[in-house]
């Protein structure tokens, strides 16, 4: 009583002072990152500037309902962007249910910068980001889980579920959907494991396709090692953006850039082909090693293989690989110096490098 | 002959004798002084209006005194004399006062500190310290986490104030180093140390 007695009174008696610093309550509190990066590649023009700013809000009365909003801005996209907006309640069980627009689960690779060892995504082929194009859906459901597991149910952009009426987002007519469910924990001191898959269906009750995941990661003394593997196999109308993007045909192809235009334009001499259904693997192997408290470099290999349909009926060979050479080096706690060089090697184009200097501030 | 000055002094009385050598030491005194123009001394009357403004400034800084350890005692004197069981709204708001001191700000207390040590745990360090006002996952590869205790103060009339800065960074859970604020720097702002 003594202690807690001269705590007040010690900051009673300090009113000269403003604490100006201190913005936020202590129900609301904010982090973020700022993610800025400089590249020079054998597909692109070098480019520079702020790649991303992200501010993180929660709002936590210390009930049990807890608010997260997400703002993003990315360079190249179109002003500010809610990346994730949703409310969990916690059962007091353990278990929570959340509701709002919130993020996949799936893949090895951290949605953010800050939670990578390297510059680039894992499965970053032909100039089209898959983790990203995952990461970007913009779900919106409700999810349930329960310390390690979790199962979510989300609108894939034209779902009745939301309005009860089907947009022409997706072109199909019908209303997609998606269910996703995944487990993740502790095999031992060292080693976590993850293992969960997606199912696309639509409202005409026919299945679109499913995306399976799982990896590893081993972490012993100053070594962290990691595999994952991701198997896709749907069907154009899956939602999988980053198959039906007319992009990637012309990526592999050689195709003329008009193919890259937007389908379905009045009067385009060229209907741009897009995949009407894909079956592709995925994997990558990763080994981090920090060779001091500050630094760190990692080796990493990925790889894509399958084939994809297009709407022509034309089938493509969608390979490639990649391999990895990062740097990571901690200018103090909050703030971090990534060096990359990575080559991509596809039988569509000639090798790829990539040359990339990243400077991450977290707060 | 001519009278000596001794004998114009004599004949004129002792009066006139006094007043001739008053004039010669005034003439002489005048000339040392213009002569040490340069290096004069200030006026009484300087050193004393800077006196006075001492005091008014003291007289100030005593005031202000005496306000904060009104604020203290009635504070101790209420807590003292406070029922437990009636007038429910004052202990009330007194105790979530406290509370809310105490969960907030208890890491500014050099005795909460001590408990910190390389080793325990991330719920250890809550209990200790509270909630951190600030918190990142670390860049650095050898720490997961950072909790950072911090206080930056803005004194009134515009002076920027002490800062207090700690900070405790985890891997695996357990706390691999520490770093406890500099209480002595905080209390060494003279306005701080005369407040308390």
């Amino acid at each position: 009583m003594n202690k807690l007695l001269k705590l007040l009174a010690a900051f009673i008696a300090v009113t000269g002072i403003t604490f100006a610093e201190t913005a936020l309550t202590e129900s609301l509190s904010v982090g973020g990152f700022v993610d800025m990066s400089y590249t020079d590649g054998d597909r692109t023009e070098s480019t520079s500037g702020i790649d991303q700013v992200e501010f993180n809000f929660t709002l936590d009365n210390g009930g049990p309902v807890t608010t997260q909003l997400d703002i993003e801005y990315e360079n190249g996209t179109s002003g500010l962007n809610v990346e994730q907006a949703y409310i969990t309640y916690d059962m007091n069980s353990g278990a929570t249910v959340t509701v709002g627009r919130f993020e996949t689960m799936l893949l090895q690779d951290a949605s953010e910068p800050t939670g990578l060892y390297q510059y680039s995504n894992a499965y970053d082929f032909f100039g089209l980001n898959l983790n990203k194009t995952l990461y970007d859906l913009g779900d919106q459901g409700i999810k349930y889980s329960n310390g390690n597991f979790a199962v979510s149910l989300v609108d894939n952009g034209d779902s009745k579920i939301g309005d009860g009426n089907a947009t022409a987002t997706a072109n199909d007519g019908h209303g997609d959907y998606s269910y996703e469910i995944s487990y993740s924990g502790k095999l031992s001191d060292k080693v976590t494991g993850f293992i969960g898959g997606r199912l696309y269906e639509n409202d005409a009750n026919n299945h679109d396709g499913d995306l399976f995941n799982v990896y590893l990661t081993y972490e012993e003394g100053p070594w962290v090692v990691g595999g994952e593997y991701v198997t896709v196999d749907g069907s154009g109308s899956s939602n999988l953006v980053y198959f039906k993007d007319s992009a990637l045909y012309q990526k592999i192809s050689n195709a003329p850039a008009e193919y890259d235009a937007t389908p379905n334009v009045a009067n385009d001499p060229l209907t741009p082909i897009v995949f009407n259904s894909v079956d592709v693997d995925l994997f990558s192997l990763f080994a981090n090693y920090s060779y001091s408290e500050k630094n760190s470099i990692t080796v990493r290999y990925s790889d894509i293989s399958g084939d994809a349909v297009a709407n022509n009926s034309s089938k493509y060979d969608v390979s490639a690989d990649k391999i990895t050479l990062a740097h990571n080096s901690a200018l103090s706690d909050d703030l971090a110096l990534v060096l990359e060089y990575s080559k991509e090697d596809s039988k569509h184009t000639a090798d790829q490098g990539l040359f990339a200097v990243e400077l991450l501030y977290a707060f | 002959m001519n009278p000596t000055i001794r004998e114009s002094c004599v004949r004129a009385g002792n009066t006139g004798f006094i007043f001739t050598l008053t004039f010669i030491l005034f003439v002489l005194c005048g000339t040392v002084n213009l002569l040490n123009a340069s290096d004069a001394q200030p006026a009484p009357s300087d050193s004393v209006a800077e006196l006075v403004n001492a005091v008014n400034e003291l007289k100030i800084r005593i005031a202000n005194c005496e306000v904060r350890l009104e604020q203290y005692e009635r504070v101790e004197s209420e807590s003292n004399s406070m029922p437990q069981a009636n007038s429910r709204e004052p202990f009330a708001s007194m105790h979530l006062a406290q509370e809310n001191a105490w969960r907030k700000y208890r890491w500014t207390d050099p005795a909460q500190w001590a408990q910190i040590k390389k080793g325990i745990s991330q719920s250890d360090v809550l209990n200790a310290l509270g909630n951190p006002p600030r918190w990142v996952e670390s860049m650095k590869p050898s720490v997961d986490t950072v909790y950072f205790y911090e206080i930056g103060g803005r004194f009134k009339g515009g002076k920027k104030g002490a800062n207090l800065k700690g900070k405790v960074s985890f891997k695996k859970g357990l706390v691999v180093n520490f770093q406890k604020p500099d209480f002595s720097n905080f209390h060494s702002s003279p306005d701080r140390a005369k407040e308390h």
